[in-house]
């Protein structure tokens, strides 16, 4: 199994965010994790990644059979744990290829594979920039800093690309893209998921779905998976809304 | 009063400048150019009225300089010695190697230098070089033209004490086409030594040159460099300055520039400053005629107990020119940076354009900033925008690269990095800006 979440609880300070989260991925899946904003899908999202803000109070995090509570973020990610952000961070004064090329070594050399030099790596990143449309002129220039709404997320997806990592957990990748744009960021996940790795999308809408076809479709609100299911289950979130599932609930 | 009185008199109240006005005293006054001698005697003249500045001068807050005031210094001719070869080499830059002055302990070292083939008519020699070839004259007129600091002691200190440097001459269309390397290399291992260079650039109408003033130390110690430039640029002249101050951290470094511009000309300067217990790094800028442009940029890193402090004063005094400031600052352990930067745009001056921006990056909680933009503005006509940050480094953007698997030492180097290295990328000089690079690297890797 690559990801175990049990009985996950978690607070941001005082206030409880997640209330009892299970979850389980296995290799060459792709699960989807739809709910309502403050569901705390994105909280999830982050504390995967040891997002600082936010204190596992109790339940347990595994990935590949580690306790996650004992690696720090940079330690998840050389494991291979990626995570996308839904607000990529601007970094001036760090051009984006050696902010990857640095990011991609770190992980070369936990692997305990060789380093790349920068002339290596320009050869490896132009070849992967293709997976995602991007423009070469995008690695001179200072990370995520000046690029649209739409070039920050095709950026995260390229990270991914680079990386390769075991679990990418993608947070509203799709958020504020053009249907063009969701399709090519659609497309570089599709050719970035195989039988070793797996992904997490972690979406507010059904709309991404139609181009990244889900294993598992969970549903969250109020911090946690209320209902879990196939790629049916998006489509019926997207005719019924998601007033249908807590009603349900609420109901049950 | 006589001014032997008045020197018992300063000596009463300030034995710092009174065994300054000893050192003067006892220089060789041998064939000396009687403007030469009349310069010496009108500092020292302004000299024997001076207190030293201290925390109540505007333009001294914030500094404590007791270990600069109270300790005595042998003249720069008493702690003569030799430049280390080695140390040379090492510090050469490859572009200039046909233009390299080397200054022993502020002594100018010919056989450590070597200037050649740069030119007709381009001049780079030093002080006790036109001296002893009778050639002081060459000189005479770049020397003293602007009276920004006629009562300022460190200044008048100079004026009354200095007697080598380096003297850059470059007539008029004339381009000089490799960088002149000043490399002040000082050995703090003897006794306490003070130093007082006169650096004079002059770039004649059309004319072109890029000089890189450095100050190393080949052994580290107590000594003080007290610096004057006199730079001055002609009609569509051009002029790129790099400064880089890596003198010992026992040791003190203060520098006056003075900045002389002609119509369409264009000055450009970039300070850094790494080293010396105390600097202090001054800029006078003065416009004498139209659409000029002038940038004095700056980049302070500073640790420990170091203190550094940056005044400039850019004073646009005729219409239609330009002026770019950007001064980056780190500061990390007990560290203290001081920043004024005074822009004047004077009542004629219209149509300028002028942006300031001084940014300050804390890296501990004991670290310490001081930063005042002044703009005084009498024109109606102009562009100005200035501004000043002190911050830290960001949590999200420290979270985003441990999300890509950077540690947090290195995600923090990577930071500090990335905010200075905005201001050593226009400098041309290949080889010094990847040196500058590497050692910015190289300390933001050490904290």
């Amino acid at each position: 199994m690559l990801l175990e979440v049990k009985d996950l609880h978690v607070r941001a300070g005082d206030e409880p965010i997640l209330k009892g989260v299970n979850l389980e991925v296995n290799a060459g899946e792709v699960h989807a994790i739809m709910g309502p904003n403050g569901s705390g899908k994105s909280t999830l999202a982050k504390v995967l990644a040891g997002h600082p803000a936010y204190e596992v109070t109790s339940g347990s995090l595994h990935f590949e059979g580690d306790d996650l509570s004992e690696l720090d973020t940079d330690e998840r990610a050389r494991a291979g744990l990626f995570l996308a952000f839904q607000y990529p961070v601007e970094i001036p004064g760090v051009s984006n290829a050696q902010f990857m090329r640095q990011a991609y070594n770190e992980r070369r050399k936990a692997q305990g594979k060789d380093e790349l030099d920068p002339l290596q790596f320009d050869d490896h990143i132009r070849e992967r920039m293709k997976i995602v449309d991007m423009d070469p002129k995008f690695l001179d220039r200072s990370v995520n800093v000046d690029f649209s709404g739409g070039e920050k997320k095709r950026n995260e997806i390229l990270q991914m690309a680079v990386l390769e990592p075991t679990l990418a957990v993608l947070d509203e990748t799709d958020s504020g893209l053009d249907i063009d744009a969701l399709r090519t960021v659609a497309g570089g996940i599709n050719s970035l998921s195989g039988e070793d790795n797996a992904v997490v999308l972690v979406t507010h809408y059904q709309r991404i779905l139609d181009y990244v076809k889900p294993d598992y479709v969970h549903v969250m609100t109020d911090g946690q998976i209320v209902k879990s299911g196939d790629k049916q289950l998006a489509i019926d979130l997207e005719e019924h809304g998601y007033d249908w599932v807590t009603e349900e609930q609420g109901a049950a | 009063m006589s001014l032997a009185e008045k020197k018992q008199e300063t000596m009463a109240r300030h034995p710092f400048i009174a065994q300054f006005i000893d050192h003067s005293n006892s220089r060789d006054a041998d064939g000396l150019p009687q403007w030469w001698s009349e310069s010496r005697t009108d500092a020292l003249q302004r000299l024997v009225t001076l207190d030293v500045p201290g925390p109540k001068d505007e333009e001294w807050k914030f500094l404590n300089l007791k270990s600069l005031y109270n300790a005595t210094y042998l003249s720069e001719g008493a702690a003569a010695t030799e430049a280390d070869e080695a140390f040379v080499k090492e510090r050469s830059i490859p572009e200039a190697k046909a233009a390299t002055l080397v200054f022993s302990n502020g002594r100018f070292k010919p056989a450590a230098s070597n200037v050649d083939g740069l030119g007709e008519g381009v001049r780079v020699t030093s002080w006790s070089e036109l001296r002893e070839a009778g050639d002081l004259d060459a000189v005479r007129d770049h020397v003293g033209i602007a009276d920004f600091w006629e009562d300022d002691l460190f200044y008048n200190l100079n004026g009354a004490n200095f007697e080598d440097g380096a003297v850059i001459l470059v007539p008029r269309e004339t381009v000089v086409e490799v960088p002149i390397h000043l490399l002040y290399v000082s050995d703090g291992s003897g006794e306490r030594f003070a130093a007082h260079p006169r650096n004079v650039i002059v770039a004649g109408e059309n004319a072109e040159v890029t000089v890189i003033e450095e100050y190393a130390t080949s052994v580290d110690g107590e000594y003080f460099h007290n610096v004057v430039d006199e730079i001055s640029l002609g009609a569509n002249a051009e002029v790129r300055h790099v400064k880089v101050q890596r003198d010992s951290k026992e040791a003190q470094h203060v520098a006056r520039n003075i900045i002389t511009l002609e119509s369409n000309s264009n000055y450009e300067a970039t300070a850094v400053n790494l080293g010396a217990a105390f600097s202090r790094n001054d800029s006078y800028a003065r416009f004498d005629g139209s659409s000029i442009e002038c940038t004095l940029d700056g980049l302070v890193y500073i640790g420990g107990t170091q203190v550094s402090d940056t005044h400039t004063a850019i004073d646009h005094a005729l219409p239609d020119s330009t002026s770019y400031q950007l001064q980056k600052v780190i500061v990390d352990d007990r560290a203290h940076s001081i920043f004024n930067g005074k822009i004047f745009v004077r009542e004629d001056a219209q149509r300028i354009d002028s942006n300031q921006l001084n940014q300050n990056l804390l890296l501990s909680r004991r670290a310490r900033v001081n930063t005042k933009p002044q703009l005084e503005i009498f024109a109606d006509d102009v562009v100005c925008s200035h501004g000043a940050t002190v911050g830290q480094l960001q949590d999200d953007q420290l979270f985003y690269l441990m999300t890509r698997g950077m540690d947090e030492e290195r995600a923090r180097s990577l930071l500090t990095y990335a905010f200075a290295a905005e201001v050593l990328e226009d400098i041309e000089v290949d080889s010094l800006r990847t040196r500058l690079e590497g050692l910015l690297m190289e300390q933001t890797t050490r904290n």
